[in-house]
């Protein structure tokens, strides 16, 4: 069994009292575990309706025929909605106002611009007629040929990747650098596209009330979701009422509204009556976004001693036709491994494909893995080991920006992870290792790093005088842990014990959370909350302090601190005060802050923010069979303050496992001459199983950041899928010396 | 409220004249495990199911003159909870087990892991080499046939849409016999074999092959029986010389596609591997039943 | 055409009148019978969301048409809870984390009580691993999973007991 020892640490910056830092279990646990959570599919409101989506089986042309009256004559079906009788919207879905609104496809028009696109959805009393009535529509089509792969056409710079990133990106001189150097690694690179697979397929139950909307709906980002429907549908953003108390996972499938979310509202609208659409699993591979493949070339120079002396990295990224998401895969080339040369740059190619979106890690994690194996290659030439040529070019400030670092404990998480894996003496030679059965054995490893990004939030805290208190925030609970650790936070907020709070979140009527997305949730929505909290708790510090009767009074500019429903004075915490006598004396029943948080622009300026990590990976080889099994995975990440390391060491555990399939099992294979999907289940597009994963540890490295935000608080949802896909590839290399240099490793490439 | 019918007869005789008498598309469902899957994809849309289910016998698992009779809608589940039959055909019994997952087996049938007819079905390479033999129950009575005669390429069987499987044998054993399967897949579990190889031998008292079944599957469009593969076992105690001529019996027998779970190459090349380590079980087994 | 249907579910007896045959055990359980916390991830019996105990085995709900069921017992996960006492295996994933999203949790529960019934997998994580592989968790929550299962398992024995270790 793994030992427990994360858990049992202590984090040297827990105080007395606090409940950051406490390896608490899930607080939604019990509601998770006996079927009562009650995710969107799961509601049923009176006079309640099935829509099914009819997709489409071609991935370009045109719809020609739908055979509406066959579905209408099947029994029980109440409506078709087709292009001719789709409710009018106050917004073209696809129109474009700024680059975070991504076109929908609402049966706009008879056009198809990928496989799996919504082109019909049939109404019906039950599921199973709305089901049969989307099969009677036997559509007919015409079929333009289908453009697929990385080669289907013109590749062109976009005009920027990511969240706005330029696409192009350069310093020193990099060819300069290739020519001096002593060694060089010229290596290509091709990933899959992969899709997001949450297991709650993509769900709404739409209700109308005239013109006010009641949606429950899986969703990363409530209040943008309600801005994106206002805009669609023509009314007032607090007219839409969203619960999502629980995401069954959204990896970034579930951060904007998706279109088959939009037409299942508009189903609601034609018929007047509550609508449930629940995607089918195959739906899933469409319209709800997917990471997209890459063709990554990675140029390294370095010295006879292995300083490296340029790194270019380029990527060749589709997208869809008819929207701009541009995968920001060799961006992973900005941060880690210092070079007096590094340039990085994108190119994209359109294809017949739903537009890419925002999947778990993106461009960090695509990008990680191609980086990582080629300075896995890099230290080869050289002829060092894989952990010292990483520490010889240890970036000390960011490479591309020759910012200071705000916090950077990445060489403990070397040590720590290459000491707790057992890395020392590994032979610097591939199919050195066997094991007893005979199995070829390999060990690599690779540098994990993510942004610690803040984004825009609000929240409301309430301390009450009955001694309790209530803290607001429509955040999201995708699986991460928002329930336990936003409410940890809170407690901490409005200093009282987390038994006493009443943490209020999950819907669109509550503060704006934010987004949870970019690993920033905890951040965004946290420091937000602390804020609020801290609000509150200055609003009764000044009712103590300006009372002559309060213990408190007069403690002036030596302040008070909050703990456990008291106010203690700064300098003598002899002297307290509880809130409850507080408020009774000032005849208040409650006191009120509101906080909101966003980055520092000062802070952001002065210093490059990551969360750092090292993972390292045995695998084992059949020499005969090339079949490959992780046997062994250790990763050991600095992220700043931990607020719930229990929940942290899970969100590692879930990241290293995407990193395992990134390396060996995700792929989406597209059929050449059509355009469809060939694997559009979870038989054939494999996400590891539990017989898949191995003994895993995750060390959580201490990490103090005065900087990112006042909480100290970096991300921990994504980094452990950067650096686990190189380190699996790599210990794959040391295994067979097999270079993988297209992902998933296939196993038939290893015998 | 439906286009599609369904009946669950509670006689074979009943089954047979709901399938002759069906008028449209009729499917057997026996486990309906991959009936269901193919329903929800649209693949097949009869207009009537019958459901053997509720056939006396059809589910269970009998000992009858030493050898065994598996009702057509046993799940994979009960096989796999057979201590009896797991000691004498233990072959059969994993590759039953490796159908799907274990909610998967909870239903999944042999009839319906057959009439499928997948060229990938794990039970069906380890029932050919077992020597195992379908009952089929049609208008004009019963006739048994040899497993590896049912299926006649990928989705098509030998059965008359009036005809269904109600059980399987598996004969008396000689002593010192024992099979075994293997597979090959690229997930860990829970997935379609690559390759499949089943082998079934019979040792005299001084260890050598007297007799030998050896079935290949998802490298052919039907499962395989190899004579060649068996030829290489008889007379041998396994030595290096027979290992070699039953690898290469079994590569010679395959004719794979080529797809996203292997080239064909690999497949080949497999298939050699897997069958030289299931007879390596199959024979430690033999030996050790003496 | 309608299909009398009688099941006992969660100790309940139950006389439904099916008006389709189409309907499966799953849809049955969440559209029809309001009990929803059995969970549809792919309806093709490859992600094990829905399992349930059907007369004592687990099965994929989504691969059981519900006119098939007639007479059989059916345990959801609305079923496992003894009162308000949580069943040790429930207690075990929140203990061991092994759940994120939830959304795969109550298929994990009830894989896990089918598993621990089948008493194959002994105390060894590789044949936990083996056995709970019908029950896919896209979060990655599968240590915790396993550490829940083994120490449930371990609990259950002691209960019953048998020799714990």
């Amino acid at each position: 069994m793994t030992p427990d020892i994360s858990l049992s640490q202590v984090p040297a910056h827990a105080r007395h009292g606090s409940s950051i830092g406490r390896p608490l279990t899930r607080r939604e646990g019990v509601l998770k575990v006996t079927g009562v959570a009650r995710y969107a599919a799961d509601n049923h409101p009176a006079g309640m309706l099935y829509a099914v989506l009819a997709a489409s089986r071609i991935a370009r042309g045109r719809v020609t025929c739908l055979d509406v009256p066959a579905a209408m004559a099947h029994p029980g079906v109440v409506a078709v909605m087709t292009p001719a009788n789709r409710p009018a919207l106050a917004l073209d879905p696809d129109a474009k106002l700024h680059p975070f609104m991504f076109r929908l496809d609402l049966l706009q028009s008879d056009a198809v611009r990928y496989a799996n696109q919504p082109i019909a959805v049939v109404i019906a009393e039950t599921l199973e007629a709305a089901t049969e009535g989307a099969a009677l529509l036997a559509p007919r089509y015409e079929a333009l040929p289908a453009r697929v792969g990385l080669d289907a056409g013109e590749s062109f710079v976009p005009p920027v990747v990511g969240v706005g990133h330029p696409a192009e990106q350069l310093v020193g001189d990099v060819e300069a650098g290739l020519a001096s150097a002593a060694r060089r690694v010229d290596a290509t690179y091709e990933t899959p596209a992969q899709y997001h697979n949450a297991m709650e397929p993509h769900a709404v139950v739409a209700a109308w009330d005239g013109d006010s909307l009641s949606l429950d709906m899986p969703s990363q980002g409530m209040a943008m979701a309600q801005a994106r429907l206002a805009g669609l549908l023509g009314i007032a953003p607090e007219n839409i009422m969203i619960r999502s108390p629980f995401l069954g996972g959204g990896f970034g499938s579930k951060g904007l509204i998706a279109g088959p979310q939009v037409l299942g509202i508009l189903a609601a609208r034609l018929v007047g009556r509550p609508v449930k659409l629940v995607l089918r699993r195959e739906q899933m591979y469409g319209p709800v976004g997917h990471r997209p493949p890459t063709r990554q070339r990675l140029r390294i120079g370095a010295g006879a001693d292995g300083t490296l002396t340029a790194l270019a990295h380029h990527a060749l990224i589709t997208t869809s036709t008819f929207d701009d998401f541009f995968e920001p895969a060799a961006d992973a080339s900005h941060t880690l491994y210092a070079s007096p040369a590094i340039a990085t740059s994108h190119t994209a190619v359109r294809i017949d494909t739903g537009t890419p979106m925002f999947m778990r890690a993106p461009g960090e994690a695509t990008g990680s893995i191609a980086l990582e194996s080629a300075i896995d290659e890099a230290a080869l030439a050289c002829r060092m080991d894989p952990l010292a040529f990483r520490l010889k070019n240890y970036a000390e400030v960011e490479p591309i920006s020759g910012k200071p670092f705000s916090s950077k404990a990445l060489r403990a998480c070397y040590a720590q992870g290459a000491d707790r894996f057992g890395w020392a003496g590994r032979p610097l030679a591939p199919r050195q290792m066997r094991d007893a059965a005979g199995m070829l054995v390999g060990w690599g490893m690779g540098t994990a790093t993510f942004p610690a990004l803040m984004f825009q939030a609000e929240a409301r805290a309430v301390i009450r005088r009955n001694g309790g208190g209530v803290v607001e925030i429509g955040a999201h609970d995708m699986g991460q842990g928002a329930w336990t650790a936003l409410a940890q936070i809170a407690a901490d907020a409005v200093g009282l014990g987390i038994e006493q709070l009443e943490f209020r979140s999950g819907t669109s009527d509550l503060p704006d959370g934010g987004i949870a997305g970019g690993s920033a949730h905890t951040a965004t929505a946290g420091m937000a909350i602390h804020a609020a909290g801290g609000e509150a708790v200055a609003r009764l510090a000044e009712l103590a302090m300006d009372d002559a009767r309060s213990p408190l009074f007069g403690a002036g500019n030596a302040g008070v601190v909050a703990r456990d429903g008291r106010l203690f004075r700064r300098d003598d915490e002899s002297r307290s005060e509880s809130y409850a006598d507080i408020l009774t004396r000032a005849g208040l029943a409650q006191v009120e802050g509101r906080g909101k948080s966003g980055g520092d622009p000062a802070a952001q300026t002065a210093y490059a923010m990551h969360a750092h990590g090292a993972v390292f990976a045995e695998v084992k080889v059949d020499p005969d069979l090339g079949q490959l099994r992780v046997t062994r995975l250790v990763g050991a990440f600095a992220a700043g303050r931990i607020i719930n390391p229990r929940m942290v060491r899970s969100q590692y555990y879930g990241g290293m496992i995407w990193g395992m399939a990134f390396a060996l099992h995700e792929e989406a294979v597209t059929d050449r001459r059509s355009g469809r999907m060939l694997n559009a289940n979870l038989a054939d597009y494999h996400i590891p199983v539990n017989a898949d994963v191995p003994e895993m540890e995750a060390l959580l490295v201490e990490e103090h950041d005065p900087h990112v935000n006042a909480l100290g608080i970096k991300g921990v949802g994504e980094i452990a899928i950067t650096g686990t896909g190189g380190a699996v590839a790599n210990a794959v290399w040391h295994a067979t010396g097999m270079r993988a240099r297209r992902f998933p490793i296939r196993i038939d490439d290893l015998v | 409220m439906s286009s599609l019918s369904y009946a669950a007869p509670a006689t074979v005789d009943e089954a047979i004249g709901l399938l002759a008498g069906a008028s449209g598309l009729a499917k057997v469902l026996s486990g309906g495990t991959d009936l269901l899957v193919q329903l929800r994809s649209g693949r097949t849309r009869p207009a009537l199911i019958v459901d053997t289910k509720k056939i006396p016998g059809i589910i269970g698992i009998r000992e009858v003159d030493g050898g065994f009779v598996i009702g057509a809608a046993t799940s994979g589940a009960m096989i796999g909870e057979h201590a009896a039959l797991a000691a004498v055909y233990p072959g059969v019994v994993e590759a039953t087990n490796l159908i799907g997952s274990t909610q998967v087996q909870g239903r999944a049938s042999l009839a319906g892991n057959l009439c499928n007819a997948s060229p990938a079905a794990d039970s069906v390479p380890a029932m050919i080499a077992a020597g195992a033999t379908a009952v089929i129950a049609g208008p004009k009575g019963r006739r048994t046939v040899p497993v590896e005669q049912v299926v006649t390429g990928p989705g098509r069987t030998s059965l008359a849409r009036d005809e269904f499987i109600v059980e399987f044998h598996l004969p008396k054993r000689a002593p010192r016999s024992a099979d075994a399967y293997l597979r090959f897949i690229p997930r860990t579990e829970m997935d379609i074999a690559v390759v499949g190889a089943g082998v079934n031998v019979t040792l005299d008292a001084a260890g050598v092959c007297t007799a030998a079944r050896v079935s290949l599957g998802a490298v052919a469009p039907t499962a395989l029986l190899v004579a060649d593969c068996a030829a290489a076992l008889v007379g041998s105690k396994l030595d290096e010389h027979a290992l070699a001529k039953l690898d290469l019996a079994a590569r010679d027998a395959c004719k794979p596609i080529d797809d996203k779970r292997g080239t064909i190459d690999f497949r080949i090349k497999v298939a050699g591997v897997l069958a030289r380590r299931a007879a390596a079980i199959a024979f430690e087994r033999a030996a050790a039943r003496s | 055409m309608s299909f009398p249907l009688s099941l006992t579910i969660n100790g309940v007896a139950r006389n439904i009148t099916l008006d389709d045959p189409r309907v499966t055990l799953l849809d049955l359980l969440r559209e029809r019978l309001e009990l929803t916390g059995t969970k549809k991830g792919c309806d093709r019996g490859q992600c094990g969301a829905c399992t349930v105990l059907l007369d004592g085995r687990r099965i994929n709900a989504c691969l059981a048409l519900a006119a098939s069921c007639d007479g059989a017992t059916v345990l959801t996960i609305e079923g496992v809870t003894d009162g308000d006492a949580l069943h040790p295996v429930q207690a075990a994933f929140i203990a061991h984390d092994g759940l994120q999203c939830g959304f795969c949790t109550p298929g994990q529960i009830m894989s896990a009580l089918g598993l621990i019934d089948e008493g194959q997998a002994g105390d060894d994580p590789e044949r936990v691993r083996e056995g709970m592989s019908g029950n896919l968790c896209r979060c990655g929550a599968y240590a915790g999973i396993t550490e829940a299962v083994l120490d449930a398992q371990r609990r259950l024995a002691g209960q019953d007991g048998r020799d714990a270790s």
